[in-house]
């Protein structure tokens, strides 16, 4: 052991001969680098024009600097603090219910017994991930029409007299939006979490029924531990979309009768920003935005190493 | 690792890498501008020199690069425009969003990367389209007109109408753009003539003929009638939805009801102007939606329907009354009674439909243009008369039956019994066997045979629409009667009102909370609701500053009342 940290330590010994004895994999990632500074980081310069009155002819030099402006009218609309209420209930929810729903289905999966019918039922569940959401979105309305599909059979189970609403009314948005988001993504979320059971120690399985496990103890006790530091890296990963996400379900299935939960940031921005020609504007939400993420990932690193020592830096 | 792996390695390496800066390096014309023939910089002595020479007559090959916000507009390989490329030698390069793109994201991005094509044909009412102007990008029209093309002045004055030229004008005097299917005088004068004048989509109230019958087909002119008749008929039907439409004709401003009850865009209160929430017509609107919501005969579904969705109901036979328009007489009938078909509802007397004249495509030549020379001849030909035939009526025939396909035609003949005031020969029509096709697929006929409107680089109804226009149909010119007198045009309503700016972002707020408190408004459950709802609406408008832009309505609309001669 100390002779292997030793030749590793030795061969590391200067920056440069690790770099010349790893060209060929540096080489490999430069490309990826590349395409990051180019499509993430140098991108981040044009932030500035949240703080100018942009204008296309001028650029970023010849527009003039406004300084907080845009900020002060966001703050001051009352339809961006409605935006924001529904982001951060929508993402919450998505957090809550749909994050954890493709561990829960892993789990689910892999105990089926008959290799066939656990296929199928993995194929099924991946297919409506590659559905566009405007196709996901017609279907849904469509299905839930108060001619539709649903209408009808609970009426005709005289669980209903007349017929849901289920778009227009306010309170139905949300769980709509959890349950067409966990249809849609559950099967797809689930892979990487069967990767992860696929590479757990089977003897640990072993051992665990020789002293008599069963299947819901080797669940709780091995599959479930093992897990939890994938769960913890995509948690934290994830806490950075509560401020985000949802435009899709919004535009889609947004209307004006549902609009005080359907309303979402990036619709708002989409409105008031882009559709008005207001790059500015639409900028200066998206970097609210963006530093209420990086503050939102700071915590949730920080807070899921102090409860289950995982880390994501 | 070999020391071949290796190699093989760091040579993908380096090639994934090439790739990704090819990516991203800047493509100046999206490989478009691959032009033949053509010369430097725009505005130079050379462009002048070729001028000369497209003025002979100039055929040479040549490649534009045109820009065209409509996710219709055609890739121009068709044979429609490979017939126009081989007389005129011009071939452009489109590039085109895949949806409409009116909001100028596109133009916006090419000034961003200083990217412009050749020639641009974008919706007249394309945000961006004033920047491109006040930022300097375009080129005047009168100027190169003048330079390149006189005869096209000519054309535009002699048989579009001189409006073209003066309507247009920007502050500094100066012409930008060529606008096409703008109602000039003359446009106007031949749409009355041919029976032309009122379009075929005004918005209508179009009931199933059966049920109709069935309540002895009372009057149904004035609000109150019409919805004792739709009373009657739902209530003989309750399985049925009374009325139905979809969203875009009734989210935002009720938009369906407002000619019924004769909105205008703009409420003129003595001097001053207003938005239509000041206007005590359009609370008349929301009070008729009320009271039929309030009956159950306006459900929430037309304000949440696609219209894919109200299409399949009605198909299906579900609806009683149809948010449509004319054609509907031709659709097929509802499935739950193949014997009866679907009926328009005359209009309420109080109808009127407004049109704030602004144009339909318009037409610029940004400076980066490469050849203006061969630009301007080649739409000095595309709007003359011959350019029209080319563009919109397709291959010339000798008569109703002469056809052989869609791509080589005939597509149209000149029919003798029908005078026109354009062609001496009579009225362009189309062949049957081409009218048929388009009657069975609109859209698909015209992908195929590859020119009309996914072409267009200028139209003047006053022409193209003559092969719609038909005087000797009875049924047509009645309708046109009736609805004729019923059309109502606002030019000094077309105020300029920059998006971007502070009167802009109150117009946004105030399209915002109108979308809003429609459906509140409407599905108020008492009449106290909705006058308390009604009077809280205009408060919040207050709040969003409705007075700043009202007054900058005012002022518009004096200037434009001066300068349309009415002061």
């Amino acid at each position: 052991m100390k002779d292997a940290f030793r030749r590793r330590k030795r061969r590391g010994g200067s920056g440069l001969g690790t770099f010349r004895s790893q060209l060929t994999l540096q080489l490999m990632v430069l490309p990826c680098m590349a395409f990051l500074l180019i499509f993430a980081y140098v991108p981040i310069a044009g932030n500035v024009i949240a703080f100018q009155d942009f204008n296309l002819s001028g650029g970023f030099f010849g527009s003039r600097f406004i300084g907080l402006a845009h900020f002060r009218e966001m703050f001051s609309d009352p339809s961006f603090y409605m935006a924001m209420r529904n982001t951060v209930i929508l993402s919450l929810l998505n957090m809550l219910i749909v994050f954890p729903a493709p561990l829960l289905f892993a789990l689910i999966v892999n105990e089926i017994p008959i290799l066939r019918f656990k296929k199928i039922v993995q194929t099924s569940s991946y297919l409506p991930n590659f559905i566009s959401f405007a196709m996901v979105a017609s279907m849904w309305i469509f299905l839930l029409d108060p001619k539709g599909m649903v209408n009808q059979s609970l009426m005709l189970l005289h669980l209903t007299k007349h017929p849901i609403e289920f778009w227009t009314e306010p309170g139905l948005f949300r769980p709509l939006s959890v349950v067409i988001g966990i249809w849609k993504g559950v099967g797809w979320g689930a892979i990487i979490y069967l990767a992860a059971i696929s590479g757990i120690n089977p003897d640990l399985y072993e051992a665990a029924k020789m002293d008599g496990a069963g299947r819901i103890k080797r669940i709780f006790y091995i599959t479930l531990p093992n897990l939890i530091p994938l769960f913890s890296i995509l948690f934290i990963l994830n806490v950075g979309t509560l401020f985000s996400g949802n435009l899709d379900q919004s535009v889609l299935l947004g209307n004006s009768f549902n609009k005080e939960t359907s309303y979402v940031i990036e619709y708002y921005s989409l409105q008031m920003g882009l559709e008005l020609t207001r790059y500015s504007y639409a900028t200066a939400v998206s970097f609210f935005q963006s530093v209420m993420a990086i503050v939102l990932v700071l915590i949730a690193n920080w807070f899921s190493g102090k409860v289950s020592g995982n880390r994501l830096f | 690792m070999g020391k071949k792996a290796k190699g093989l390695s760091a040579l993908l390496a380096v090639c994934m890498g090439a790739a990704l800066l090819a990516g991203c390096a800047g493509n100046n014309d999206g490989g478009a501008a691959s032009a033949t023939g053509t010369n430097g910089a725009a505005g130079t002595n050379e462009s002048a020199a070729s001028g000369t020479a497209a003025a002979s007559g100039d055929s040479s090959p040549i490649t534009l690069s045109l820009y065209s916000d409509r996710g219709w507009y055609s890739d121009w390989t068709g044979p429609g425009a490979q017939r126009i490329e081989q007389k005129t030698g011009v071939h452009f390069n489109v590039k085109k969003p895949v949806q409409d793109d009116g909001d100028g994201k596109d133009i916006a991005l090419m000034i961003a990367s200083n990217n412009m094509p050749d020639v641009m044909v974008v919706d007249s009412g394309n945000k961006m389209l004033q920047q491109l102007i006040e930022g300097n990008y375009l080129y005047s029209m009168d100027e190169l007109i003048e330079k390149y093309a006189p005869g096209l002045g000519t054309i535009l004055n002699e048989q579009y109408g001189p409006e073209l030229l003066t309507n247009f004008k920007e502050k500094d005097g100066k012409t930008y753009k060529l606008v096409s299917g703008y109602q000039t005088e003359k446009y106007l004068e031949e749409a009355k003539k041919n029976a032309g004048l009122a379009p075929v989509w005004l918005p209508q109230l179009v009931v199933r003929k059966d049920y109709y019958d069935e309540i002895g087909r009372p009057d149904t002119s004035t609000p109150e009638k019409f919805m004792k008749a739709l009373e009657q008929m739902a209530a003989k039907h309750p399985d049925k939805i009374p009325y139905i439409g979809d969203k875009s004709q009734h989210t935002g401003d009720l938009s369906w009801f407002n000619p019924q009850f004769g909105v205008a865009p703009y409420y003129v209160d003595g001097d001053s102007v207003k938005n239509t929430i000041h206007d005590p017509k359009w609370k008349e609107a929301l009070k008729f939606g009320f009271e039929l919501a309030s009956k159950g005969l306006l459900t929430k579904e037309s304000f949440v329907n696609t219209n894919d969705v109200t299409a399949q109901k009605v198909a299906a036979g579900d609806a009683i009354v149809w948010a449509y328009n004319s054609t509907a007489e031709n659709a097929a009938p509802p499935k739950d009674n193949p014997d009866t078909q679907f009926e328009v509802l005359p209009p309420f007397e109080s109808y009127m439909y407004p049109t704030i004249p602004t144009g339909w495509l318009a037409l610029v030549v940004p400076k980066s243009n490469k050849n203006p020379a061969r630009t301007m001849k080649m739409l000095e030909y595309a709007a003359s008369k011959e350019g029209q035939e080319d563009f919109f009526f397709g291959i010339q025939g000798q008569g109703a039956d002469d056809f052989k396909s869609l791509s080589d035609g005939p597509h149209f003949y000149f029919d003798s019994a029908v005078p026109n005031d354009y062609f001496q020969e009579g009225k362009p029509t189309y062949t049957k066997s081409f009218s048929d096709a388009l009657n069975k697929d609109w859209g698909g006929t015209w992908s195929q045979v590859g020119f009309g409107e996914p072409i267009v680089l200028i139209a003047n109804w006053a022409v193209t629409n003559t092969v719609q226009w038909n005087p000797t149909d009875e049924k047509k010119v009645a309708y046109d009667k009736l609805m004729s007198s019923k059309m109502k045009f606002f030019p000094e309503f077309n105020f300029k009102i920059d998006s971007a700016g502070e009167f802009g972002v109150i117009d946004a707020k105030i399209k915002s909370l109108k979308a809003d408190y429609v459906t509140k408004l409407v599905f108020a459950h008492s009449e106290a609701e909705f006058e308390s709802t009604f009077a809280s609406f205009e408060k919040v408008a207050d709040q969003l500053g409705i007075a700043k832009l009202e007054a900058e309505y005012t002022r518009q609309y004096a200037e434009l009342k001066q300068k349309l001669g009415n002061p």
